[in-house]
């Protein structure tokens, strides 16, 4: 997966696809691309609410907390923290098969679509 | 090929602005960027699952503003080797469709220090063939000394 994504996004930093290089690194080894997490929210939000994330969405404050790994299973996942007469806010996450928190933000979300 | 040069820590400033990045929404890289996050939603290419979806007809995942949000400022340079993204933000007011012609445009809103290296953050705005805004995305990267 990030092999494909460096090919499919050009991003071919080191710490992702060299392992010698990233060994070195204070990683200790090839990490994932940070955008290969946001875009895994994205598709849970696109899933949850459709048209709405993408007509006024937001995904914000995103914070990398600890290395997502070559063979690491990974659950995306979020909660509501907050509903008004115009918006939904969320906490959105993803976690590692440890349970460990390796990727945090925020999501907001328009409950009317004004279409485009 | 020539080499592109580095984009050095040096180069950059706050309000520095980038050559536009242009990018093509074809199949082939819906396919391809789908395949390689793993994300096998239908809304991207059956325009029925899509429209149940509220969406028009099928569109691009969302997750791609992550390519043009990096390359708005890649387009005439090369990362150097080291820079971290430490954080993100990414913004939508209408999706991409496959036909779309996105046009992202990046620049330096900031630069700090962390733990004695530079964070830069850098806000790029993309809009469609059509004028109409896309999104932004907002990136703070630790920038290799």
């Amino acid at each position: 997966m990030i092999n494909f994504y460096a090919e499919v996004s050009g991003d071919f930093n080191p710490l992702h696809v060299d392992t010698e290089f990233a060994r070195k690194s204070r990683f200790r080894g090839t990490i994932a691309h940070g955008h290969i997490a946001a875009s895994w929210l994205c598709e849970m939000l696109t899933r949850w609410q459709g048209a709405a994330f993408l007509h006024g969405g937001k995904l914000s404050d995103v914070r990398f907390i600890s290395p997502i790994r070559p063979g690491d299973m990974i659950e995306v996942t979020g909660e509501i923290t907050d509903i008004t007469q115009e918006r939904v806010m969320c906490q959105v996450w993803v976690e590692n098969q440890k349970g460990e928190r390796c990727i945090a933000g925020k999501a907001s979300i328009p409950l009317s679509v004004k279409m485009r | 090929m020539e080499e592109k040069p580095e984009l050095k820590i040096s180069l950059l400033e706050p309000g520095k602005r980038f050559r536009p990045f242009v990018i093509e929404v074809t199949n082939d890289f819906v396919r391809a960027f789908a395949e390689a996050v793993n994300d096998d939603s239908l809304i991207y290419f059956d325009d029925r699952v899509a429209r149940d979806a509220g969406f028009a007809r099928g569109i691009a995942p969302a997750g791609i503003a992550g390519i043009w949000g990096r390359r708005s400022y890649l387009e005439d340079f090369r990362m150097p080797e080291g820079g971290i993204l430490i954080g993100l933000s990414y913004e939508f007011d209408c999706p991409a469709y496959v036909g779309d012609t996105i046009t992202a445009r990046a620049e330096v809103k900031e630069i700090s220090e962390r733990k004695g290296r530079p964070l830069v953050r850098i806000r790029t705005e993309a809009e469609n063939q059509r004028g109409e805004r896309i999104g932004s995305v907002e990136l703070s990267v630790i920038w290799p000394g």
